[in-house]
């Protein structure tokens, strides 16, 4: 790795990280509000409703996300739905994303004693009012370690929406790679910037449970 | 002769082929504390269960003032063994929780209303803690002040004492006795038979699912009570007495 | 349409052999090199667990596809090059090894200490006490892990395509290119994926119980 290459990277990959970085969040957020209603409708009364939400769970969950992310590319303009590429492609990230967080909030929801939610039934609070203010909260501490998990891997996964052409730090990487003629340090670079996010979520899900525990 | 304000009519549950109460009639008249006891799988908690709406009935109706009950409309507050705290709350967000969400109290109003229902059970000082932080009997008396705060019109207990140790029931056992002595109507399922014995308007034995007796405590703890009530409270008696000597 | 459903079944058909057998090869070369990984950090010294543990890190904490281009365009550098069959199984079997690692590393250390004191009491030796106690009850604590993690691994194959390994997301893309039917191409590799992750599904939970029932009795 020569000076020269450091010159001509550091632009392009800090901005890219950045991108990396809020398309990341972004996909984790949809992630979230959706796998919510996703796993009371995955635990709730059997009926369309939960059959759908199963079915959608073990699409997601089955499908690689590189299929998922080609048919958003090319099947959603086939069947009338154009959406700019970086949508579709933070969409599909998102929805991804949204399948494995119901199965963290459905193991969650799991360990919320059943008499608390009695308690909140006869105390006269909505199904609503008690998935927001009983459910969630209660299960939020034991979920916290599975969602930073879940957040490690939409980072890793978002090196994937690179293949649908959107600039984030992989396809930034590859075009690094291409103008240098140096393919192994910018793919080390890349890699390197992806661990020390990853390694900062990891801390900084660490340094949220201690921090509670005191 | 006033009105009841609790009446429970031909109350039936069954669970699969298991008939679990079986066709229970009660009327509770405002200000009555009735104690409700038996052996175990006898069904008591069920009928609180059922009365509170918890539980699925078979047939029959449960009425307080009139009207059909089911959980979350306020006519009926329940107090049970497991506590049932919110532990992400503090002592009064428990309190308070309802008061806003279903109540629509402002946050200043509904907090005022948990401390001072905290008061009442004896515990003003702790609205700050979380029930981890707090005995099993004060967070006992959390959880009645969370269900008094919503001024129910019958107060349910089911066995409020069963999951503490011996030393912390008398001050969970104190705060039922005052809300008695203030005239609440509660039912009060306990094997706590002096308590049950003091407290009482009325005691109600209960039986595989049938209510064998209902009386003044003076009559159903005494030998001219039915057979088998008496038999129960023997064999309870005798294992006391064991109990005492070893 | 209906022609190119069929072209993208048939490439598929043709792709499959190559991505079980190299799914199939870095599984395994995923579990030994994980198994040994996991051995070494548990039983070694401080000195070499700790660099294996920021290998297993960094591993964990790159994308896949990252790991790929690093191997197949960058590793020519530094005089590793590697054909895309070879350079995919190689990628996708230290990928895997990070991963099965932290399973075993995990099962080790849910074996209580206790059973171990007790066969050090009745004077059994500790390398057989490792093998006979150790292995056996770890063995039923990691298998549901392993094989999810192993089902998890058919997806990434799909990433292969990307350094040209004719598998199948790879041939099954060749029609698309020559017919321009995308659609209907990534239709047929959604489907044919959701289809062989459900069956491995099913495959693995049966195996699981098979080897649970041989284990224990």
């Amino acid at each position: 790795m020569t000076w020269d290459f450091l010159v001509e990277a550091l632009p392009s990959m800090t901005q890219a990280t950045l991108a990396t970085i809020w398309i990341s969040a972004v996909a984790v957020a949809i992630g979230f509000v959706v796998g919510v209603p996703l796993a009371v409708a995955c635990d709730g009364a059997p009926g369309w409703g939960r059959r759908a939400a199963l079915a959608y769970v073990s699409f997601f969950r089955g499908v690689p996300l590189l299929i998922q992310l080609l048919l958003a590319y090319y099947a959603l303009p086939f069947i009338g739905i154009d959406l700019p590429p970086l949508v579709a492609a933070i969409g599909t990230l998102g929805l991804c994303c949204a399948a494995y967080m119901a199965e963290i909030i459905r193991g969650g929801f799991a360990l919320v004693p059943k008499g608390g939610l009695e308690a909140a039934r006869l105390l006269g609070l909505t199904p609503r009012q008690t998935l927001l203010r009983i459910r969630l909260p209660i299960s939020a501490q034991a979920m916290r370690p599975a969602l930073i998990s879940e957040a490690i891997l939409i980072v890793k996964a978002s090196s994937l929406i690179s293949v649908v052409g959107i600039l984030e730090l992989t396809r930034s990487a590859q075009a690094l790679a291409s103008s240098t003629f140096e393919p192994l340090p910018a793919y080390a670079l890349c890699g390197a910037i992806y661990l020390v996010i990853n390694l900062a979520l990891t801390l900084l899900a660490r340094g949220r449970v201690e921090g509670r525990a005191v | 002769m006033s009105t009841p304000i609790l009446s429970v009519r031909a109350l039936e549950r069954r669970v699969g082929n298991t008939e679990i109460l079986r066709r229970i009639d009660l009327d509770v008249m405002p200000g009555e504390a009735i104690g409700v006891i038996g052996p175990s799988g006898s069904g008591k908690s069920s009928l609180l269960r059922c009365i509170a709406g918890l539980d699925e009935v078979s047939g029959g109706a449960v009425m307080v003032e009139g009207r059909q009950t089911r959980p979350g409309d306020g006519a009926v507050g329940m107090v049970f063994q497991q506590f049932n705290l919110w532990p992400h709350l503090t002592a009064r967000e428990n309190v308070a929780l309802a008061l806003k969400l279903v109540r629509r109290m402002p946050a200043a109003d509904a907090a005022a209303k948990a401390d001072a229902a905290l008061a009442r059970v004896g515990l003003g000082a702790l609205g700050g803690r979380k029930p981890a932080a707090l005995s099993g009997g004060q967070q006992q008396r959390v959880a009645i002040a969370r269900t008094l705060a919503m001024e129910p019109r019958v107060l349910l207990f089911d066995e409020p004492t069963a999951a503490l140790d011996p030393e912390l029931t008398t001050e969970v056992l104190d705060v039922i006795r005052d809300l008695a002595a203030a005239g609440t109507t509660m039912l009060v399922v306990s094997h706590e038979m002096g308590f049950v014995a003091r407290l009482s308007t009325r005691v109600v034995f209960l039986d595989h699912g049938v209510v064998v007796q209902a009386a003044p405590p003076a009559e159903l703890f005494s030998p001219r009570a039915e057979p088998r009530v008496r038999s129960f409270l023997q064999t309870y008696l005798d294992r006391v007495a064991w109990a005492r000597e070893a | 349409m209906m022609q190119a459903l069929l072209d993208s079944f048939a490439a598929a058909a043709r792709g499959l052999p190559l991505t079980l057998a190299i799914w199939g090869a870095g599984v395994a070369t995923g579990l030994a090199l994980g198994f040994v990984v996991a051995a070494l950090r548990f039983f070694a010294p401080a000195a070499l667990s700790w660099p294996l543990a920021a290998a297993v890190e960094a591993v964990r904490g790159v994308p896949f596809l990252v790991q790929c281009f690093l191997l197949y365009f960058g590793g020519p550098f530094i005089g590793i090059d590697l054909t895309p069959i070879v350079a995919g199984w190689v990628a996708l079997s230290v990928y895997g090894a990070a991963y099965f690692s932290e399973v075993f590393r995990a099962g080790f250390m849910a074996v209580p200490p206790g059973h171990l004191e007790a066969a050090r009491m009745l004077g059994i030796p500790r390398n057989q006490a490792v093998l006979r106690i150790m292995l056996p009850m770890m063995a039923l604590a990691v298998l549901p892990s392993l094989a999810n993690l192993a089902v998890i691994l058919i997806k990434e194959t799909a990433i292969l395509s990307i350094i040209t390994v004719p598998e199948l997301t790879f041939r099954v893309q060749g029609v698309g290119s020559a017919t321009f039917a995308f659609a209907e191409t990534t239709l047929v590799l959604a489907i044919v994926y959701w289809a062989l992750v459900e069956a491995t599904a099913v495959a693995s939970r049966f195996a699981e119980r098979r080897i649970a029932r041989a284990l224990a009795a």
